[in-house]
């Protein structure tokens, strides 16, 4: 009896240990069409605040002013609050993320039914010295 | 035999003229959610060249990509863009450029494998500040 309930806890403990630690396992960036289609708003913003992730030398949005809407609702001028992913938990493709540096300009994808309405689910920046 | 060649260049002109005058009627500019869902080509661009339609009106004719959004596009690609019919274009889809400006490019390609720009927006830092 005793060692069925010590197998028992033993499971119990592995469901939440499993649970707590997930990770994000992909194996390719996100598609066009998924981010067209699934991401809550696309805009073309200032990166006006960042959150950095010393240990994964990472630095990612956390706040940014719209430029030009493109998709969902926003209106130009407006700050608009995301939420980084942890990069100890979640994958970051190169085709998915620049580093984020505040004053720079770039296309942001918010939100998605998968990732919760305010995460930040791709930015990159436009290339060019064109300020 | 000049009836028939007559009737046939007439028929050509008709034709010509027809499509030189088409122009959409719309009430309204195209929705985001229109733009999003029907172009071939979205994507940030830098204006290399300019082509005037009418008076005081002027559209991108050259761009080249910075940031693909929708459709198949390299970095650095040099776009070759079509006006709208008529360069009938609202004051929301149309904002005027100049070479060397940054902005978000709609494009459609047609039947032909003609590029129509749909929407072109500057990006201005500067309104935001």
């Amino acid at each position: 009896m005793r060692q069925i309930i010590a197998i028992l806890v033993g499971f119990l403990l592995i469901f939440i240990i499993n649970n707590y630690s997930f990770a994000e396992t992909r194996a390719h960036p996100y598609s066009e069409e998924f981010l067209l289609n699934c991401a809550n708003f696309i805009f073309i913003g200032k990166v006006t605040e960042v959150e950095v992730f010393q240990r994964q030398h990472r630095s990612v949005p956390k706040k940014a002013q719209v430029i030009l809407n493109i998709k969902g609702e926003l209106k130009p001028g407006g700050i608009i609050d995301m939420i980084p992913k942890h990069p100890g938990g979640y994958v970051y493709f190169i085709e998915e993320f620049d580093q984020g540096k505040i004053g720079d300009v770039g296309i942001f994808y918010i939100g998605s039914d998968i990732h919760g309405p305010e995460v930040l689910i791709k930015y990159k920046k436009i290339p060019s010295d064109w300020k | 035999m000049k009836q028939i060649l007559v009737i046939v260049f007439g028929l050509f002109l008709c034709l010509e003229i027809n499509s030189y005058i088409f122009a959409e009627e719309r009430a309204f500019p195209h929705s985001n959610e229109f733009l999003l869902k029907d172009m071939s080509l979205i994507f940030v661009g830098k204006v290399q060249k300019i082509y005037v339609c009418q008076q005081e009106k002027s559209i991108p004719e050259k761009a080249e990509v910075l940031l693909s959004i929708k459709g198949d596009l390299g970095k650095d690609a040099i776009i070759d863009i079509q006006p709208y019919p008529k360069c009938n274009y609202f004051e929301e889809e149309l904002d005027q450029p100049k070479v060397g400006d940054i902005g978000i490019f709609y494009v459609k390609q047609d039947g032909y494998g003609q590029k129509i720009l749909f929407k072109y927006k500057k990006l201005n830092l500067k309104s935001i500040r």
